[in-house]
């Protein structure tokens, strides 16, 4: 199904701010914080609601008509009953 | 087969009248070799600058390198380069004003950045001390926010050329010691805040004050404490609210 996966419906640099904070996981332990994740995702141009909700779980609020990134992120959540 | 390539070894020019700007007869001709640099490129993006107010596209020596060509295209055959640029610059030439004006404002950006990494790595020395003290057991003086704002600012720092931040944040989580004596100072920090937070308590309830206070932890906002984000997302969040009536029965 190339073209609908998550993955595949996300920027390159949102690929990155998620590979960042999964190594950062799992270097120290430790899940990274939101405050972190928005930083690091809005240094890299990545879309921030999307990269906080894919890796704290929680939906900062945004409008997923301007975010396909976010939409995304939303509809993978809801697909695996945790939205 | 072979092409045979002919070389032009002498060569005697009558006339060159296919030029962008005419000049009276007698003016003298300059065969220049250059592989990036179009003048009228980098005049008409000047302008946009100027007059515009666009963000300047090329170098301050870029700007200059195309004011020279133009100081040389007007040179008189009594003066030098020099004195042609001199010229050009005073007579009020719309371009020339352009490109001076373009390479200040690089010049300026470039004095601004500069100073602004100054600002960055004295704070990153900063952090990287205070970690350091840490990490022999002195008690945390700075917040998690400020030690994960080093982690992110050692990431910009120590990228490679053609490295974003998230990847050169990830390549540092691997193999910098630094980043992790960060994570530890802010580590340390959270646990100093944790503590004053479940001193207090929330509740009243000791396992779910260690639930709400671990999701303050994690979604506190930049500048916000521990038990000010505890207290926030007690007010704000719609499943803190209904775990909090299921404690308490109400």
């Amino acid at each position: 199904m190339a073209g609908h996966t998550l993955l595949d419906r996300l920027s390159r640099e949102t690929l990155h701010v998620l590979a960042a904070a999964l190594v950062f996981e799992r270097a120290v332990g430790s899940v990274m914080g939101e405050e972190a994740v928005g930083r690091l995702a809005k240094e890299e141009g990545a879309s921030v609601p999307a990269c906080i909700l894919l890796v704290t779980g929680h939906d900062i609020g945004g409008d997923d008509a301007r975010d396909p990134e976010l939409k995304a992120a939303r509809a993978w959540r809801a697909s695996t009953g945790r939205n | 087969m072979k092409r045979r390539r002919r070389i032009l070894r002498s060569l005697d020019l009558a006339e060159v009248s296919a030029v962008d700007r005419p000049a009276q007869e007698g003016a003298g001709a300059i065969l220049r070799k250059s592989n990036t640099m179009n003048t009228q490129d980098i005049v008409k993006e000047a302008v946009g600058v100027h007059v515009d107010g666009q963000e300047p596209r090329y170098k301050a020596d870029e700007y200059e390198a195309a004011l020279l060509a133009i100081a040389r295209m007007e040179q008189k055959p009594s003066e030098n380069v020099v004195d042609a640029m001199a010229r050009v610059a005073s007579n009020g030439n719309p371009d020339v004003t352009a490109l001076l004006f373009a390479a200040d404002r690089v010049r300026a950006r470039d004095a601004a950045s500069v100073g602004k990494s100054n600002t960055m790595n004295d704070n990153l020395s900063a952090i990287l001390s205070e970690a350091d003290r840490v990490s022999k057991g002195a008690p945390p003086t700075v917040t998690r926010d400020a030690a994960e704002a080093a982690m992110l600012d050692l990431a910009k720092r120590e990228a490679r050329p053609g490295e974003s931040v998230a990847v050169s944040f990830a390549r540092l989580c691997e193999s910098d010691a630094r980043m992790q004596k960060l994570y530890d100072l802010g580590h340390a920090a959270d646990v100093a805040e944790e503590r004053v937070a479940l001193a207090k308590g929330a509740s009243g309830d000791e396992r779910f004050d260690r639930l709400l206070v671990d999701m303050a932890r994690l979604r506190k906002r930049a500048g916000e404490t521990v038990e000010q984000c505890a207290s926030r997302l007690l007010h704000e969040d719609a499943t803190i609210r209904d775990a909090y009536a299921a404690v308490h029965g109400c």
